[in-house]
């Protein structure tokens, strides 16, 4: 994905992508912790608001608890008359703001005999207090809650809170304390009355209300049965209790809240708050005297408030951060890879050709550096050698020029006009001289001595190339010489003559195989001598071939030694003689096998009766190229046919 | 074209092994000019695996005939392949060199 991309893309992807990975572990690692401290500390701080409140509550509501026992410890040692009892619970209702108003219940027939109910009963009317008697068989107080629980519980107890309104208008509870009047016969005391004090509980909303919780947090009592005395929300406060809400939203989670507050645990729990629907965290306490329970409700989100604020100021930190690190690799990135930059354009004009191209200057010495310097010792080293490539090419094309020169001098002093003697009828002749290398030495010649006679020889130096081909244009002008001079000779004499002067001053120990013969062409007389040389063919009148292979001596130039002798043989007009070099026996194929005088003599074979010089040149010629075929060319090759025609045929 | 080159007895024993042809030649020459330069002068050269000879290993042949004989040496070659053989017999070199058949036959004539 990355391949096709730029250096500083790749080094900016593969930073960025670090940091980011590195600053995301960080961010969620500190988020994770932080989320749990604050969660921690909100848990011991809602724990600490709830003992608060409760204990605050607890103040209040313990010494108003002591009024009534302090008073059934008066009435459990005594008997009052029925005065001092009245002036008695008419000073509790006075004295204390709190209690709201307060009666003495007897059991039937404990105060007066005769008397089946006595409960004389004061409470706050307004700033009066005023005396009423429950003595009304209608209410019949001895069959009331705030009497009878207590009274077969054998304890005191606060009264589930109710709404009392005939008196004033307010929530309140009664705290209801049985009495004893001691049995004097056995020891034991029996059980005479109840007394009762009424507390308002309107403080108690006071109390939360002044509570200070987050922004929208806020506190709630429950009473013994589960029912709001004090909640944020006023419709709900005596009318309903937390298992109604749980019924109501079907939520478990509540009315487990719910039993374990009216069970009176302590707990910290963690809720969707059926009356705001966000997720909130609540600590509950009960209160050990009333058996009430409280809860602190503090809505999640605004506990993490400052922390999600801490979360996006540091998300922004992180981007701004992320995209100056950007900057700051991709400046970095872009100075490194500048001059690479600039050295790949400069490469591109080297590679196209511009040697000259000028390299961009750097002066450091890192990687970079040593890159540039390894480049300007290419680049001067490629110029250098372009240079001395364009040299040696000039050189070796000049050396070509002129070996080609060489070729058509050498070519040029060898005859190359066929017919030679359009106007002769009595001979015919073919040659060819195909060289190796631009030049060769392989040479044939041919020419008349006089009007009857024909000179004609073929040799082979040894070796190829120049020294080859000077040895090769010094062999002939030497025969052209001798012949010349001596134009009666015989070829044994010229040979001989030829011979003394090319093994003078002979130091490369060059030689060349040589075979030269004189046809006279009026009688057939043809005489020959053999310096060396491969033995010719002769196809003679009848189509018989047969190979002239009496050899003379050795080649030219390798020794003085014997004269050179003549040999003669007379030849009928149609008969026809092939001088070939080895070339042609020699001529090697991919295989590396040779040509042979084998294959030679089957093409001669199939030409036995063919007239043309050229015909019998080229089949020849043919037949080597289709046995070489791709095979590079080893040695010169040579051919020489004379077609002996006759003086009979002319006068015909 | 490979040279395999000891000495045996006081002479120096060249084996030619390939082609002895115009693009082998000038390697043939340099060394065999170098052990007659260092004074090697009878040289007896096994042409067993000798499979072909140009005019230019004639040549090369030649010359270094011609410059040990000039020292008063001797050069010798046995063992030479009819179709070798062959081509020295067309230009007479077979009267030029002393050919023998085998090694025994050329330490013979050395002496």
């Amino acid at each position: 994905m990355l391949r096709n991309r730029t250096l500083r893309f790749k080094l900016s992807a593969y930073i960025l992508t670090g940091t980011i990975l590195v600053m995301t572990v960080l961010f969620f690692y500190y988020y994770s912790v932080s989320r749990k401290l604050i969660l921690e500390s909100a848990r011991k701080n809602a724990q600490h608001l709830t003992m608060e409140t409760v204990n605050s509550i607890e103040n209040v509501f313990r010494p108003s608890a002591k009024i009534p026992e302090n008073l059934a410890f008066v009435l459990d040692n005594g008997i009052f008359d029925e005065d001092k009892l009245h002036c008695l619970v008419e000073t509790i209702v006075k004295k204390n703001s709190e209690v709201f108003g307060s009666t003495v219940a007897f059991e039937p027939g404990a105060f007066f005999p005769d008397q089946q109910r006595y409960a004389p009963y004061y409470f706050k009317n307004g700033e009066q207090v005023v005396e009423s008697d429950l003595n009304d068989p209608a209410y019949n107080y001895h069959l009331q809650d705030w009497y009878q629980i207590p009274k077969e519980l054998d304890k005191p107890i606060w009264s589930e809170p109710y709404f009392d309104e005939g008196g004033g208008d307010v929530i309140m509870a009664t705290y209801s304390v049985p009495f004893y009047w001691p049995v004097l016969e056995n020891r034991e005391t029996e059980f005479r009355g109840i007394i009762t004090i009424d507390i308002s509980l309107v403080w108690l909303t006071q109390v939360f209300n002044n509570l200070s919780i987050y922004e929208t947090g806020y506190g709630f009592l429950l009473s013994q049965s589960g029912k709001y005395l004090v909640h944020p929300n006023p419709d709900d406060i005596m009318n309903t209790s937390i298992f109604d809400i749980a019924e109501l939203h079907r939520d478990q989670k509540i009315r487990d809240l719910g039993r374990k507050m009216v069970r009176g645990e302590t707990g910290f729990m963690t809720i969707v708050d059926p009356f705001s629907g966000k997720e909130v965290f609540l600590h509950f306490a009960p209160f050990p005297s009333s058996g009430y329970s409280m809860g602190i409700v503090i809505p999640v989100d605004e506990l993490l408030a400052d922390l999600s604020h801490l979360n996006r100021n540091i998300g922004i930190i992180g981007v701004l951060g992320i995209l100056a690190l950007f900057g700051v690799i991709s400046l970095i990135s872009g100075r490194i890879t500048e001059p690479i930059r600039r050295l790949s354009g400069a490469t591109t004009l080297i590679g196209q050709g511009d040697f000259n191209a000028a390299l961009p200057k750097i002066d450091t010495n890192d990687e970079i550096g040593q890159l540039m310097h390894s480049f300007e010792k290419m680049q001067i080293a490629l110029a250098e050698y372009i240079e001395n490539l364009k040299r040696t090419t000039a050189d070796k094309e000049k050396i070509e020029g002129e070996l080609r020169i060489a070729h058509d001098i050498q070519m040029s002093i060898i005859p190359r006009t066929f017919p030679p003697f359009p106007d002769r009828s009595d001979v015919d002749i073919y040659g060819i001289l195909e060289s190796a290398k631009a030049v060769g030495g392989d040479l044939y010649d041919f020419f008349l001595l006089d009007e009857d006679r024909l000179g004609a020889a073929i040799g082979d130096v040894s070796g190829k190339g120049v020294p080859a081909s000077l040895f090769m244009a010094v062999t002939r002008t030497l025969l052209r010489a001798k012949s010349m001079n001596m134009k009666n000779a015989s070829p044994g004499k010229i040979v001989t003559s030829m011979d003394i002067d090319l093994c003078t001053e002979n130091d490369a120990s060059m030689f060349v195989t040589f075979f030269y013969f004189i046809l006279n062409l009026k009688t057939g007389e043809l005489e020959y001598c053999n310096a060396g040389h491969n033995p010719p063919f002769v196809l003679d009148e009848n189509s018989k071939i047969t190979a002239l292979d009496t050899v003379h001596g050795f080649p030219l130039g390798v020794m003085e030694a014997e004269p050179y002798q003549t040999g003669k043989i007379m030849i009928k007009p149609g008969t026809r003689i092939v001088l070939y070099t080895d070339g042609v026996t020699e001529a090697e194929n991919e295989a590396r096998e040779l040509f042979k005088e084998k294959r030679l003599l089957d093409t001669l074979k199939l030409m036995k009766d063919v007239q043309d010089p050229k015909e019998i040149t080229l089949a020849v010629k043919s037949a080597v190229k289709g046995f070489t075929l791709e095979a590079e060319q080893s040695d010169d090759l040579t051919m020489l046919v004379i077609t002996y025609l006759g003086g009979n045929f002319n006068q015909e | 074209m490979e040279l395999k080159s000891y000495q045996e007895n006081k002479a120096t024993v060249i084996e030619i092994i390939g082609s002895l042809d115009t693009m082998t030649a000038p390697e043939f020459e340099k060394q065999v000019t170098e052990m007659i330069d260092s004074g090697s002068n009878i040289i007896i050269s096994d042409c067993n695996h000798l499979d072909y000879i140009s005019s230019s290993g004639l040549r090369v042949l030649l010359m270094t005939l011609k410059n040990i004989t000039n020292k008063g040496g001797k050069f010798v070659l046995f063992g030479m392949q009819e179709s070798v053989f062959e081509v020295f017999k067309i230009c007479r070199f077979d009267n030029l060199f002393t050919i023998v058949a085998d090694k025994a036959a050329a330490m013979q004539s050395i002496e």
